[in-house]
């Protein structure tokens, strides 16, 4: 899961921020060196795009792995061939 | 045996008083007590005058080479000027994230705003974008702050290559502490 500090650096790569706490309700931000400070709505819509991405990147990996264990069943491997070859 | 009734012993000459010669055995009664005000030397130091200690679980992120402050820290008055305080911390939840190979975290401890020692050098340090967790680092410090005044000790942290992220009290309720020992001399 993204923290709030991955979607400030997401939004500015060379931001330099400190974070104090977890949440976005209640995390407390030092901008530094001149970082222009990003609004919580910004954050937030990025903390939430980041982790629908990951979240997506999982699901998609998780089909990707099923597609490819049906694929080699349809060649008439079974389920302990499979497991022997990908684990 | 004679008992000798006084409120008072004072040197006859100069400022030295000797009770008893060598081999002698000095007691103090069960029931009695007897008050130190001043200096004592010689009775065998190293005696723990007492114990503070500080912790935190709040999570603690920076993508900045600059040191700031981890939220740990504990404050302790030494009894006497002369007493050691013995620093021991544990920085839980240490980590950095997987954006660059070189992001790694330098932790420090410092006694009031001035650095003490650098305990953690390299730390989550893999030479590749991973992310990596250590969990604990720490450090014991024995310190001489010759102060009686109230001495603030604590811990900072930085990015040690200016880039991505390094975090210690993790999102898992990791906690960090510090304690304080006073330890007479």
């Amino acid at each position: 899961m993204a923290k709030v500090i991955d979607a400030i650096l997401a939004i500015n790569p060379d931001a330099k921020v400190v974070t104090r706490g977890s949440t976005i309700d209640s995390i407390e931000i030092d901008w530094l060196d001149g970082t222009t400070e990003i609004s919580k709505a910004d954050i937030e819509t990025k903390l939430t795009e980041l982790n629908n991405n990951e979240a997506a990147e999982t699901a998609a990996k998780e089909n990707k792995k099923a597609s490819g264990k049906q694929k080699l069943k349809d060649l008439g491997l079974d389920d302990d061939e499979i497991k022997a070859l990908i684990g | 045996m004679a008992t000798l009734f006084v409120d008072k012993v004072d040197p006859q000459s100069g400022t030295s008083l000797e009770i008893g010669s060598s081999g002698d055995t000095i007691t103090i009664p069960s029931g009695a007590t007897i008050t130190n005000s001043g200096t004592a030397t010689g009775f065998g130091g190293g005696k723990v005058l007492q114990i503070v200690q500080g912790s935190t679980s709040t999570e603690t992120r920076s993508s900045s080479n600059s040191l700031v402050d981890t939220t740990l820290t504990a404050s302790i008055t030494p009894s006497a000027s002369d007493s050691k305080v013995l620093v021991t911390v544990f920085q839980n939840g240490c980590d950095k994230s997987a954006a660059n190979a070189g992001n790694q975290m330098i932790l420090k401890l410092l006694r009031g705003s001035s650095v003490i020692t650098t305990f953690g050098n390299n730390v989550t340090y893999t030479n590749s974008a991973i992310s990596n967790s250590i969990g604990t680092t720490g450090t014991m410090y024995l310190d001489s702050p010759s102060t009686t005044s109230a001495t603030t000790y604590k811990t900072q942290m930085s990015n040690g290559n200016n880039t991505a992220n390094v975090g210690t009290q993790g999102t898992g309720g990791e906690l960090s502490t510090i304690t304080l020992m006073e330890i007479s001399a």
